[in-house]
């Protein structure tokens, strides 16, 4: 480490081997599993982790269940409402915390990333007793909120990072030339922060899409997600079909982070 | 509009403050007495292996992810783009997949298991799953990404200026000398960042010692989920939620402080 | 300057948090001008600007437009458009939706927004453009993007701050005699800011000249150089070489004024009293150097002598604490070498001579740099 501290352009050959053997170790812990846990979902076997074979067999079973195809169906539904309900207040909340300053911002802001710093669990419980209590039913719509929790900051963040790059002239051009405030934020300060906007929904849908602590506390009956149904089964046991899920899960996420790269990479090109 | 959904947030921390009371189980009653009595007794074991199993969490996190997110920030920019790819993906993967994952590597019918059986290197499956080892590891596995990430954008702010590094070797510091007394210094924010990233959420983690410890470790989470699903003693597991909340809000009062002053002096600098 | 009053500020004040910016400022701006407020960066020119356009509220005073109170009225209802210093073109639109952006937000036709961006675009040089994203477009090209942007919505007035700054020396000077053009043919009145005094001085029908938020002096190019209200109105417009010193005696409609390294006469003007203290600023240009014709004011050494062009910039060291500033037509080459004593010698009637003000004084010297000679 030392070395390398201080001689960034010019390393030393072991220091590259040093190098290269930290890379390929730590790379290879992190997809090692994930590779493997892909590669034995197309394999024949039901009970052996031993290669004896190709077969689509573990994925047509998957469309074959019912009970799978319905949570795939909840977790979409929740994930999409919630998506939609956390990337309008986070993108006003962001470009709100952005332009205005009032009192108790600071506060206000530590306070928005609150959901994200606290663990998981305690909010799920938070909500597990409060939600009833107000009249929100387990489920659904306990499941949007739950995820909406903690999604917004996230928007927020993308947000107002966005909105740091954002040349507030642009609103007073916009101003200038005739628009109200509202078209101001429509015309001009949305579109060009669009991409950051479109990561932020990205990121809050994958968060939710993924989640399964929140919604293993607030799903209530016969609405189980998609990650809570996988659990269920991983307690059951590891089995082939787990693995096709998970395949398919790790994919879309892949892809989900991909766009959300190159949305980002886009934003960099255009300011 | 802000204030509009913070507040049921407000409203969610101060609730679970106060669903402490009444021993009907599903009931409330706003009896703020005798909770943190039954904690001293059984939970405080749970507390304290929680915390210490949280520390040696982040603290090897933070050994494994410095080099890597140093590698990371030295590299040439295409490479960088695509080792952040490679850091980022795992980050947003479900973690309760990538649990599973390891668990198919290591259980007992798992994949290592049998590619030595069958090469003949064991003759008995080794009981990797199911330990405090696993937990541990699953853990890790799982926080990994979490620690890289700030500590490569803390690094990446101190690569951007190589005026710094120089100017310490131009003032006779040596390449040890310069780490320790320049670089590392400077990226204290991202290690208090990455830190609280993992140390926050190892806190409360309660499937990955279910799966990987398989219900022989019991972290402070895995309290909690049992007292609110299966003993239906909401009270009790509000009590030890709101500690968990304290002990939270206290390192991240601890930390920011840090965090400000380090970005301060970066800022001057 | 015949014709209606445009722009009206009537004791206009501003503060930011406890501070006040801009001081009991009055002006009147005529149709049809162009006018420049000059003046050094925080010296509130820029924010009056911003009062005028609706993006800064007056703390106290009165801003109208066209006879019009503009008090309380939002940007985006004044009949004032803007050409920012940056440009602030929108990056998420191309030439064309840029310049049409402001009648759309009027619900105008598409057929008239077409004739009209043309129209604009023509105006500013550049109808093949219409379609160019804006980061695919020089800085000169943004300019004239950002000009046909604020032209479209017809305003009465174009408020411009420091367009041009962002521009290299040659591109700059195209645009000073593109802006003149389009002021000639738009026919509105064009509020300019800017620091840079050339520019001022070459574009405008009258300069504002401003400092610490008050205004200095309001008056023609030609008035501001040949008539500076003050000594820092005469350090700012054009250079100058300033001297402290006090009125001894009054003479013959001369002030004869004695400074710690010589004594000379400036003509009598307003506050000069036998005893006063007063700041003479006589221009490099009026000074000549080592000739006979008249009476050498003072002597000194020539330090330094730069070649521009027909003229010769030479400094004359009096002493430690004054060097004067002179200007030359170029004559030989080898006339005036360096650390030859010369005599410096300026006509009493090509001096000025102001009133010290107590007040302004420490303000006016820090925006000279030096209270004795200017131009170092």
């Amino acid at each position: 480490m030392a070395t390398m501290a201080a001689r960034p352009r010019r390393q030393s050959l072991s220091n590259l081997w040093i190098q290269q053997t930290i890379l390929i170790l730590v790379l290879s812990f992190l997809y090692v599993p994930i590779i493997v846990l892909i590669i034995f979902s197309f394999n024949t076997s039901y009970l052996s982790a031993l290669w004896t074979g190709f077969t689509f067999e573990w994925y047509r079973v998957l469309l074959q269940e019912p009970t799978l195809l319905h949570s795939l169906v909840i977790s979409v539904e929740v994930g999409i409402i919630q998506t939609v309900i956390s990337t309008i207040l986070g993108t006003l909340g962001g470009i709100a915390l952005h332009r205005y300053n009032f009192w108790g911002k600071k506060a206000l802001i530590y306070f928005l990333y609150v959901p994200i710093v606290i663990p998981e669990i305690v909010m799920a419980v938070s909500l597990l007793i409060y939600l009833p209590h107000i009249g929100v039913p387990l489920g659904v719509p306990a499941m949007v909120i739950g995820h909406t929790t903690f999604t917004i900051p996230y928007v927020v963040l993308v947000v107002r990072a966005s909105m740091a790059g954002f040349d507030t002239t642009l609103e007073e051009a916009a101003r200038d030339l005739g628009a109200s405030e509202l078209q101001t934020l429509w015309r001009v300060t949305v579109p060009v922060i669009l991409p950051g906007i479109i990561v932020g929904a990205l990121l809050s849908f994958s968060q939710s899409f993924d989640d399964f602590t929140t919604s293993f506390f607030l799903d209530g009956s016969g609405n189980t997600p998609l990650p809570v149904q996988i659990y269920g089964m991983l307690r059951h046991g590891v089995n082939p079909s787990v693995n096709a899920l998970s395949t398919v899960i790790v994919l879309a996420t892949l892809a989900i982070v991909f766009v959300g790269q190159r949305e980002q990479r886009k934003r960099a090109q255009t300011l | 509009m802000i204030v509009f959904f913070g507040i049921p947030n407000l409203y969610m921390l101060f609730i679970s403050f106060m669903q402490v009371g009444g021993y009907g189980g599903i009931v409330y009653h706003f009896t703020l007495a005798n909770y943190h009595l039954l904690f001293h007794w059984i939970e405080f074991k749970v507390i304290v292996d929680s915390l210490i199993f949280s520390v040696i969490v982040t603290a090897v996190c933070l050994v494994v992810a410095y080099p890597f997110a140093y590698i990371i920030a030295t590299s040439p920019a295409r490479r960088k783009l695509i080792l952040l790819f490679l850091v980022i993906v795992p980050f947003w993967t479900s973690s309760l997949i990538r649990t599973f994952a390891l668990m198919f590597l290591i259980s007992t019918e798992g994949f290592i298991n049998s590619v030595l059986l069958d090469f003949h290197i064991i003759h008995q499956p080794l009981n990797m799953l199911y330990t405090l080892g696993a937990t541990y590891l699953g853990q890790f596995y799982s926080m990994l990404p979490y620690m890289i990430l700030p500590l490569y954008a803390s690094l990446q702010g101190v690569m951007d200026h190589p005026e710094y590094m120089e100017a310490s070797r131009d003032l006779g510091a040596g390449a040890s000398k310069t780490f320790w007394r320049v670089v590392a210094p400077l990226t204290i924010p991202g290690i208090a960042t990455g830190s609280l990233l993992v140390f926050i959420p190892t806190l409360g983690t309660f499937f990955i010692p279910l799966l990987m410890g398989g219900g022989g470790v019991v972290l402070v989470g895995n309290f909690i989920e049992s007292q609110f699903l299966a003993a239906d003693n909401w009270p009790f597991g509000a009590a030890a939620s709101a500690l968990v909340i304290v002990i939270t809000l206290l390192l991240i009062g601890f930390s920011s402080r840090y965090m400000n002053n380090a970005f301060l002096e970066e800022g001057n600098a | 300057m015949s014709g209606s009053v445009m722009i009206g500020l009537h004791g206009v004040t501003k503060n930011f948090a406890h501070t006040q910016v801009i001081r009991e400022f009055s002006l009147d701006i005529y149709q049809g001008e162009f006018v420049t407020l000059l003046g050094a960066s925080g010296s509130g020119k820029t924010t009056i600007l911003r009062m005028i356009a609706g993006f800064e509220e007056v703390s106290g005073g009165r801003v109208t437009i066209d006879g019009v109170d503009m008090t309380g009225l939002p940007a985006n209802l004044r009949p004032v458009n803007s050409v920012f210093q940056n440009y602030a073109l929108f990056p998420h639109l191309n030439v064309y939706d840029n310049v049409a952006f402001g009648l759309r937000i009027k619900k105008f036709p598409e057929k008239l927004i077409k004739e009209r961006v043309r129209e604009s675009l023509n105006m500013v040089g550049l109808d093949a453009f219409a379609t160019r994203r804006i980061r695919q477009l020089s800085g000169g090209q943004q300019q004239r993007v950002a000009i046909a942007r604020a032209i479209i919505n017809r305003p009465k007035v174009l408020l411009l701050d420091e367009p041009l700054s962002a521009l290299d020396l040659k591109l700059r000077k195209e645009m000073q005699l593109e802006l003149k053009r389009l002021h000639r043919e738009l026919g509105i009145t064009f509020v300019y800011v800017t620091h840079d005094q050339e520019e001022a001085m070459s574009m405008s029908d009258r300069i504002g000249v401003l400092a610490h938020g008050e205004l200095l002096q309001y008056a023609s190019p030609e008035e501001l150089y040949a008539n500076p209200a003050s000594a820092a109105v005469a350090s700012f417009v054009g250079e100058t070489n300033l001297f402290d010193g006090t009125v001894v005696d009054i003479v013959k409609g001369y002030s004869v004024i004695q400074t710690r390294h010589f004594l000379t006469k400036a003509p009598v003007a307003e506050g000069h009293a036998v005893g006063s203290a007063v700041v003479l600023s006589v221009r490099p240009e009026a000074i000549r150097l080592g000739d006979s014709v008249g009476a050498p004011i003072c002597r000194g050494i020539i330090m330094e002598r730069i070649f521009a062009g027909s003229l010769i910039r030479i400094w004359v060291r009096v002493d430690e604490a004054l060097t004067i500033q002179c200007l030359i037509h170029g004559t030989r080459n080898d006339e005036f070498p360096i650390g030859e004593e010369v005599d410096v010698i300026w006509e009493p009637n090509h001096s000025l001579a102001f009133p010290k003000e107590i007040k302004s004084l420490s303000e006016d010297s820090q925006l000279l740099g030096s209270n004795e000679s200017a131009g170092q």
